[in-house]
């Protein structure tokens, strides 16, 4: 009876007509059901902890970007607009408004799409999609480029929007800006990338 | 019966190579899919997700040898959900007509769709799939004793409805039920 089972049960099987590999279908699926990424509000709250903001109405009329020693990054802006997009050309446009002579980020990771913009006159926050499916819910980087006169001491940021510990920051200067970069997605070596790079945009201006 | 070197090859993540694998293992999917499902269709639909599913985690999996029961159990996991979403959307006589679809094996399909899912995935795994009690019990994350006692209960249940009547069936059956 088990022998008669077990070749029903085979021939039953072969008998089953498997079509041919829907390798289109199944890059589809996987597209469609991205792991699900957190709204960028979402994002901002998680990867951006809003520890407070001003209620100061002078101080709102400035700019403000610091390092507190207890880590993260310090900022506070007037007239913050907050937009997606969709290219680097919506990047350049809204570049041409700040105050001070913008370097773009360049060496990103090849793939990696803008999304988001946070704009104001000192500051410019650019939200970036980082490729590849090993970075799941990492996938998002933040880069801040500032007008250096921005810059204050922690002493002087009384309005406060404060990165917390969920995001690897790092800041450095290239020619007329602070940039500063905030994501859990990037490796060391694509970080050195993108200092490279804008450190050669820098170079190669006239 | 999967090749190990393009499972090492795939869990590096490579599009290409998890891809290939995937090719390779999509006729077991398919299959164990259209078992359990009882239909072509949801089978497509099921073996997909799991493919999906392999592409995702592939790189997360902790060795080639652990590849097989992994597989597998993500087939069978989605077979079932699709089955219990299905169960709850569709009209009785809808669900008792797809068991005879495209299949030449009638009275094995019916008697198979006859069984419940514990002791069906069972009966497919073991006699179709051709795994071991123990990779049975590693697929399911149940004992290997529960897998012999659901295989016993669905072969008293099914060589009835295939062969002769059995004595025992009824009295698996109330074993199965308790």
């Amino acid at each position: 009876m088990h022998a008669e089972l077990l070749e029903c049960c085979r021939l039953a099987r072969e008998q089953i007509a498997v079509p041919s590999f829907p390798l289109a279908s199944i890059r589809e699926r996987l597209e469609r059901s991205a792991p699900r990424r957190r709204s960028i509000v979402a994002a901002i709250v998680a990867g951006l902890s809003l520890v407070t903001i001003a209620t100061a109405a002078e101080v709102l009329h400035q700019t403000h970007v610091t390092f507190p020693s207890s880590g993260g990054m310090v900022f506070s802006a007037d007239n913050i607009r907050y937009q997606s997009i969709r290219d680097e050309a919506e990047i350049r446009t809204a570049a041409e408004r700040l105050n001070f002579s913008a370097v773009l980020p360049a060496g990103l990771p090849e793939g990696t799409k803008p999304t988001h913009l946070l704009l104001g006159t000192d500051l410019i926050g650019i939200v970036y999609d980082l490729p590849g499916e090993q970075r799941r819910l990492h996938h998002l980087l933040w880069i801040f480029l500032a007008n250096p006169n921005t810059m204050t001491s922690a002493d002087r940021a009384r309005e406060h929007i404060k990165t917390g510990r969920a995001m690897t920051l790092s800041h450095w200067r290239v020619g007329p800006e602070e940039v500063i970069v905030a994501s859990n997605g990037l490796t060391q070596l694509e970080l050195a990338a993108i200092k490279r790079g804008m450190q050669r945009e820098v170079s190669s201006e006239p | 019966m999967f090749p190990n070197e393009l499972i090492e090859a795939a869990r590096s993540g490579a599009s290409a190579d998890v891809e290939r694998l995937l090719e390779v293992v999509w006729p077991d999917a398919y299959r164990l899919a259209r078992s359990i499902v009882g239909q072509d269709a949801g089978a497509q639909d099921v073996a997909q997700d799991a493919c999906v599913r392999v592409y995702r985690g592939i790189t997360s999996l902790r060795s080639t040898n652990a590849f097989r029961t992994w597989f597998y159990r993500i087939v069978v996991r989605e077979a079932l959900k699709q089955k219990k979403a299905r169960a709850a959307t569709l009209p009785l006589s809808s669900q008792a007509a797809y068991v005879e679809d495209r299949c030449a094996s009638v009275d094995l399909w019916r008697a198979l769709a006859s069984l419940p899912d514990g002791l069906r995935t069972v009966v497919v795994l073991t006699y179709f799939e051709d795994l071991s009690g123990r990779e049975v019990a590693a697929v399911l994350r149940v004992p290997e004793a529960t897998v012999r006692f659901r295989l016993m209960t669905a072969r008293r249940r099914l060589l009835p409805l295939l062969c002769d009547s059995d004595p025992y069936a009824a009295k698996g059956e109330e074993l199965y039920a308790r």
